[in-house]
């Protein structure tokens, strides 16, 4: 992953968008790819390469589980969702996120007049 | 170590291959389910099925790329790591080796000398008696008023009949004496073995069954009876093969023919052991005999406590006195428990080696738990590096852990190995009355080695993981810019407890090397004491007459007299002669004796006088020198004026000026006897240099015949290499005599302190072993404040500070320690040793000599561990110092 620059400026925020997405109920990979490309209007396409590994490590890190249940089409597909130290991870990453926007709009604002 | 990392390999392919077989299932359903909703979205767009999937599985991307990820993140599994740490460890326990070799030396001593003693103390003191309902057997005493203390004295058969028709505590009651009988089998040489009459009632009330056979019956326990015996499990297999139609067989047994009526069970003990057990076929003369040789046996009554059961024996003993005053005046009579018999004197010794012990697994605590906290200390920078690396906080502990605990069962394996070795050296100590039955049975318990295994590896645990959490979740920057100048709260702390830990350790030790002190003093001026006799080169061989031809005294006496003619003219025989109780073969005869010409003392209170028969060659064979007089001669015979020579204390209580030689003696022994008083002869320490010498009085054999005569031959060179001329010589008077312990004397003079010489091989082990690990902590603690302080010491020395002065501020903080460690350590000894009490010989329990010499050398011993790492410091180039922080 580290040889992709791109994949390295997601990395964090990749976690963030997972943890939203799954804040709205538990969710398969491919819903999750759906919804944040959708959700985004398309702007954000993430790949496959990424969002397994985000979801396996955000699993180990005990933030999100899994299970195995069946979809409303009776497939058998592995559904994620949210933990309490996943919604409490969340909570400090969107703090995080809005103390760091804010922080570099007001860099962006600065006129030089 | 490398088939401790091939293990370790082995183990994680094994895990690791189980988890990557359901990860790979996971990561390919997965995967398909992916791409199959990723088709179907683009069929429901307009595209072609088959474009559709081609185009999908294009999307997903380089498969094996994101299964590489995917594959990085999932792993991190609990196989996959204890392999990694397991490795880990291995590389750095091997890394700092003296720390490990330290630790899990302390760690094996700990558990395996703790588990050893104790375990041997559960056997003897705490386990139930292998007898039935054991707590209501009682033996049953008589002491003496001039006694002190609580001394046990066998009692006589008159007594014993009285006490069984009177003594209503008891439902059974039996008496029972030890005694070496001769065996004849058909087709060998006689041997002599240690057997024992006892009372029908022994072995029933024991609630031992038979192997084979049945035990002798009461009407077979009275005098003329068809003789009957029964034979010890071991004796019957060693002697008579184990041959079952032994039941009903005739044994020739002291020359009479006994019919054998049973077999004992396998291991099964009581008091010394026993090769024939015959019944004691008291007669009515009995009612009346003197002289006290039983010991007896009895069962209480159910809810009879054995302190009533005491008291009434003591009401008996005073009807007794009234009644029997010329058996029993100024005697008293008690009950006791058996098992305090049965221990006997093992008991003091085993508690106070348990105490010790325990002191040695509190030191080896100490010395874990100081290591730990040292080598955490060490590791702070590689943990801070690690945690900046990114490693989880939970990977550090649990790598901490992988190494608490690889050490902890290196330490535990060699640890049972030494639990198993000290068992069997223990074994020897405990008393033989519980030989076969319970000491047989000590093997490692199991409990306790449990118990003292989690307790030392949680010690290490525990002080492994405080620093290692604690270091795990410190901002790693702070762990690594503070660098070696350390000096966190944290770090101070742990220095503080390492120093709390490093005095314990020493006071410790040195109450463990104090009790050493002393019991080597004993041991020493145990061996000081002279004996009395030159038991070099004097070879002994004992033999006790069996056969209606030596029923006479005279033919006794002829074989004893011509058996030392035909050894002294053994080839390498300087001098021979023969007594009936050997010194230092815990055997004597007391009796009480008068002085012709003295008062008259009231009856009960005369002088007790040990009695030995001797032949003429006796003193002279034994290098026992006459002060006064002359010895035995083979002029005293038999029907002429009877003579005695006395030891040097009977002369000196009764005739503490002048000579004793020409006054005379009065004894009843078969009859009243007055001797004339010949000479004085040196003192003999009889029962051990733990024992002042008794009054002796020596009568020639001819005069005072027995049945049953030592001999002790003085030889020019290894006395060993007479033994078998010695028993040609004696099997050539008499073939159907058998001869026992034939052995050089100096068997019996170290046999006399072999008791202390285990018991001071021990304490020493204990103490240096405790001094060992105490010098481990103070050179710990040294070489951590140097390490400390390394930076201002290069800081100073640069500044051009003396090396002696950077020597001295490095060392103090250890000599501070050690001193504080050395009072705190004399204190507790002092208050402690006196429980040693009857182990020491010679010295007191606050023996100034000990301490001074524990204090020295563990000053000595402190100051050198503090100096090392001290030393170091001085060593050190100032640039490289400064440079390395």
């Amino acid at each position: 992953m580290a040889d992709d620059p791109r994949n390295d400026l997601l990395h964090g925020t990749l976690d963030m968008l997972v943890l939203k997405t799954l804040q709205l109920g538990p969710m398969h990979g491919w819903g999750i790819t759906e919804l944040l490309q959708r959700g985004s209007a398309d702007v954000l396409q993430v790949g496959q390469g990424s969002l397994y590994p985000a979801l396996y490590r955000l699993e180990r890190q005990r933030f999100i589980k899994s299970s195995w249940q069946t979809t409303e089409n009776k497939r058998r597909a592995r559904y994620y969702a949210l933990t309490a130290r996943g919604r409490q991870r969340l909570a400090e990453e969107r703090e995080n996120w809005a103390r760091m926007s804010h922080a570099i709009e007001m860099i962006l604002r600065l006129s030089s007049t | 170590m490398r088939f401790l990392d091939t293990l370790a390999e082995a183990a994680a392919r094994l895990g690791g291959w189980l988890v990557r077989q359901e990860r790979e299932s996971r990561l390919t359903d997965e995967m398909r389910f992916h791409v199959d909703m990723q088709a179907e979205a683009l069929v429901r767009g307009g595209a072609e099925p088959s474009e559709a999937r081609r185009r999908a599985l294009v999307a997903f991307g380089g498969r094996e790329r994101w299964r590489d990820a995917a594959r990085d993140e999932y792993r991190a599994q609990f196989f996959d790591r204890l392999g990694q740490d397991v490795r880990y460890g291995v590389r750095s326990l091997l890394h700092a080796r003296v720390y490990t070799a330290a630790a899990i030396a302390t760690l094996a001593l700990g558990i395996g000398a703790t588990t050893a003693i104790f375990s041997v103390v559960d056997a003897v003191l705490l386990r139930p008696l292998p007898y039935a309902d054991p707590n209501g057997l009682v033996m049953l005493w008589e002491h003496h008023m001039s006694d002190v203390g609580d001394a046990h004295n066998v009692t006589g058969p008159a007594n014993f009949l009285d006490w069984r028709e009177e003594a209503r505590s008891f439902s059974a009651m039996a008496a029972f004496v030890g005694t070496r009988v001769t065996v004849a089998a058909a087709g060998g040489d006689p041997v002599s073995e240690q057997s024992r009459y006892a009372n029908a009632a022994l072995l029933p009330m024991l609630g031992v069954k038979p192997f084979i056979g049945r035990f002798y019956t009461e009407a077979e326990d009275t005098p003329g009876a068809p003789r009957v015996g029964v034979l010890d499990y071991g004796f019957w297999q060693r002697r008579f093969g184990g041959r079952r139609d032994i039941v009903g067989a005739t044994a020739r047994i002291n020359g009479n023919d006994v019919t054998i009526v049973g077999v004992l069970p396998k291991n099964f003990a009581f008091f010394e052991p026993a090769a024939v057990w015959l019944p004691m076929r008291f007669s009515n003369a009995d009612r009346t005999a003197g002289g006290r040789y039983l010991r007896v046996l009895a069962r209480l009554k159910p809810g009879v406590s054995w302190q009533q059961a005491d008291r009434e024996m003591k009401m008996i003993a005073r009807r007794r006195a009234v009644d029997m005053p010329q058996l029993d005046a100024n005697w008293t009579a008690l009950a006791s428990p058996l098992r305090g018999d049965l221990v006997g004197t093992s008991r003091t010794p085993l508690m106070v080696l348990f105490g010790a012990v325990g002191f040695l697994l509190l030191i080896a605590c100490a010395n874990v738990a100081n290591l730990m906290l040292a080598r955490a200390g060490d590791r702070r920078r590689e943990m801070a590096v690690r945690v900046a690396l990114g490693a989880a906080p939970r990977r550090i502990v649990a790598q901490m852990l992988t190494e608490s605990l690889m050490l902890a069962v290196s330490g535990a394996a060699l640890g049972v190995l030494g639990a198993w070795a000290g068992t069997r050296v223990l074994g020897r100590m405990a008393p033989p009355a519980l030989d076969t039955a319970a000491v047989s049975g000590i093997g490692i318990d199991g409990r306790v080695l449990v118990f003292v295994i989690c307790v030392a590896v949680a010690t290490g645990i525990a002080f492994g993981l405080a620093p290692a959490l604690q270091s795990a979740r410190r901002d790693p920057k702070d762990a690594l810019s503070e660098g070696g100048r350390g000096g966190s709260g944290g770090t101070r702390r742990a220095g503080r407890l390492r120093a709390a830990l490093v005095v314990v350790e020493i006071a410790l030790a040195v109450v463990l090397l104090a009790g050493a002190g002393l019991m080597v003093r004993s041991l020493t001026d145990l061996r000081r004491v002279p004996l009395g006799f030159n038991a070099e080169h004097v070879l002994t061989a004992g033999v006790v007459l069996h056969g209606a031809a030596y029923n006479n005294d005279t033919t006794a006496v002829g074989f004893f007299e011509q058996a030392e003619q035909r050894l002294a003219s053994l080839p390498g025989v300087r001098a021979v002669g023969a007594i009936s109780w050997l010194p230092l073969s815990g055997l004597r005869a007391a009796s009480s004796f008068t002085v012709v010409g003295q008062p008259v003392p009231p009856l009960g209170q005369e002088p007790v006088g040990d009695f030995r028969a001797i032949t003429p060659g006796y003193f002279a064979a034994m290098g026992i020198p006459i002060e006064d007089g002359r010895g035995l001669e083979s002029t005293d015979r038999r029907g002429g004026a009877e003579v005695a020579v006395i030891s040097h204390t009977l002369a000196r209580t009764f005739w503490p000026n002048g000579s004793p030689v020409g006054h005379a003696l009065t004894y009843e022994w078969a009859g009243w006897h007055t001797a004339r008083i010949v000479g004085v002869a040196g003192d003999v320490h009889h029962d051990g240099p733990r024992t002042e010498p008794y009054m002796e009085i020596y009568l020639p054999l001819e005069q005072f015949p027995y049945s049953g005569m030592t001999f002790v031959v003085r030889t020019s060179g290894d006395p060993v290499a007479v033994a078998a001329p010695l028993r040609a010589a004696l099997r050539n008077i008499d073939p159907g005599q058998a001869v026992a312990d034939v052995k050089p004397m100096t068997d019996f003079v170290r046999a006399s302190v072999g008791d202390t010489r285990l018991d001071t091989v021990l304490f020493a082990a204990f103490g240096v072993i405790g001094l060992v690990l105490a010098m481990i902590g103070i050179y710990g603690v040294g070489a951590y404040t140097v390490q400390q302080r390394r930076h201002e010491f290069g800081i100073r020395m640069a500044l051009g500070a003396q090396r002696g002065s950077v020597l001295s501020m490095a060392i103090r903080r250890g000599l501070v320690l050690a001193g504080v460690g050395l009072a705190v350590g004399v204190v507790g000894a002092l208050s402690l040793t006196h429980l040693m009490g009857t182990l020491l010989f010679g010295v007191k329990p606050n023996d100034p000599v000990t301490f001074v010499w524990v204090a020295v050398a563990l000053a000595a011993v402190a100051a050198l561990s503090a100096w090392v790492p001290a030393w170091r410091a001085t060593r050190l180039d100032p640039v490289a110092a400064l440079r390395s922080d």
